[in-house]
């Protein structure tokens, strides 16, 4: 006992690095867990948060995100082509052509930001809809979302 | 000349220091996890940093009505149902119509209930009717998904969007 006790004051001091390195890895794998790596076509937009919103999560296969961009309540909004900025609605309509011809099929998902006035839109959607694309799809915020 | 033995405590002290430095060389058994440690913490930093909580994200599919000479109006072939949407004036609030009802809604709330009632209560209403929403140019688009919201929450299948249009 005494020995050890003298051998145990001659050492040098060092301190425990496991539990810390353990809580580092599972802060790490957490954030690798949790970290969704947000697409550059989802433009930061304030979304329409209905009353008991209908809005389901759905993947659309061939798509076109078009987003919407309030700037200011005197401006017009920014149009957006996935991260593409379009000067206007000929250009828009120009980029939907294009995109159409090599899928037919083409969807378009209309992420419009909730206090962009309803005119903007409608001229947006009077592009698609002039375009011959069939479906398109209002993004809004889900009935879950907190 | 003779040498003169080490005392009993001059070889305990020795021996003790012969020890030492063998614990000493021994002990450099592991491995540096210096460098480990380092690139464990910037993989840590690079995650805090990176991470986003996005915000859930809903679709509402539509299909788009075919062009008539209205926007995107429909070719309707039976009596829509037709909400109006128009601005309150007072900050964003907005004013709800039905064209096929007396009773004004109050909220979206209410919108869904009439939509509701005209869909079941015998009206001739069905979930294929369509619906048509006229908005005014200036009301924020967040009202127009609101109604939307409202007439599919009810179990209308065809709700298209259409100009606003004067009040009879």
């Amino acid at each position: 006992m005494r020995h050890s006790a003298r051998g145990s004051r001659n050492e040098p001091p060092s301190f425990n690095m496991t539990p810390m390195i353990d809580v580092v890895f599972l802060l790490i794998i957490f954030f690798m867990l949790v970290s969704q790596f947000s697409s550059a076509e989802n433009v930061e937009v304030e979304l329409p948060d209905p009353e008991q919103s209908q809005a389901i999560e759905a993947t659309v296969p061939e798509k076109v995100i078009l987003n919407i961009e309030y700037v200011g309540p005197d401006e017009p909004p920014a149009f957006l082509l996935g991260s593409i900025r379009v000067a206007g609605l000929a250009e828009l309509s120009r980029r939907l052509r294009n995109q159409r011809v090599g899928s037919p099929e083409l969807q378009v998902i209309l992420r419009a930001d909730k206090r962009v006035a309803y005119l903007d839109v409608r001229q947006a959607m009077e592009v698609i809809a002039a375009n011959q694309i069939e479906m398109f799809h209002i993004v809004a915020r889900p009935e879950s979302a907190p | 000349m003779s040498r003169v033995p080490p005392s009993p405590r001059a070889t305990r002290i020795a021996a003790r220091r012969a020890a030492r430095l063998r614990r000493r060389e021994r002990s450099p058994l592991g491995f540096n996890l210096t460098p480990m440690i380092d690139v464990t913490f910037n993989l840590l930093i690079y995650f805090v940093v990176t991470t986003s909580f996005l915000q859930a994200e809903g679709l509402l599919p539509s299909r788009m009505a075919r062009l008539g000479n209205e926007s995107t109006g429909q070719i309707l072939p039976v009596t829509p149902i037709r909400i109006f949407l128009a601005g309150d004036g007072e900050d964003d609030a907005v004013s709800i119509r039905l064209e096929n009802t007396a009773r004004i809604p109050r909220s979206f709330g209410d919108l869904y209930l009439v939509l509701a009632g005209l869909r079941g209560g015998g009206t001739g209403f069905d979930a294929g009717t369509p619906v048509v929403i006229h908005a005014e140019d200036t009301v924020a688009w967040d009202h127009v998904v609101n109604a939307f919201n409202a007439a599919k929450r009810a179990g209308f299948e065809t709700i298209s969007f259409g100009k606003a249009r004067r009040r009879r």
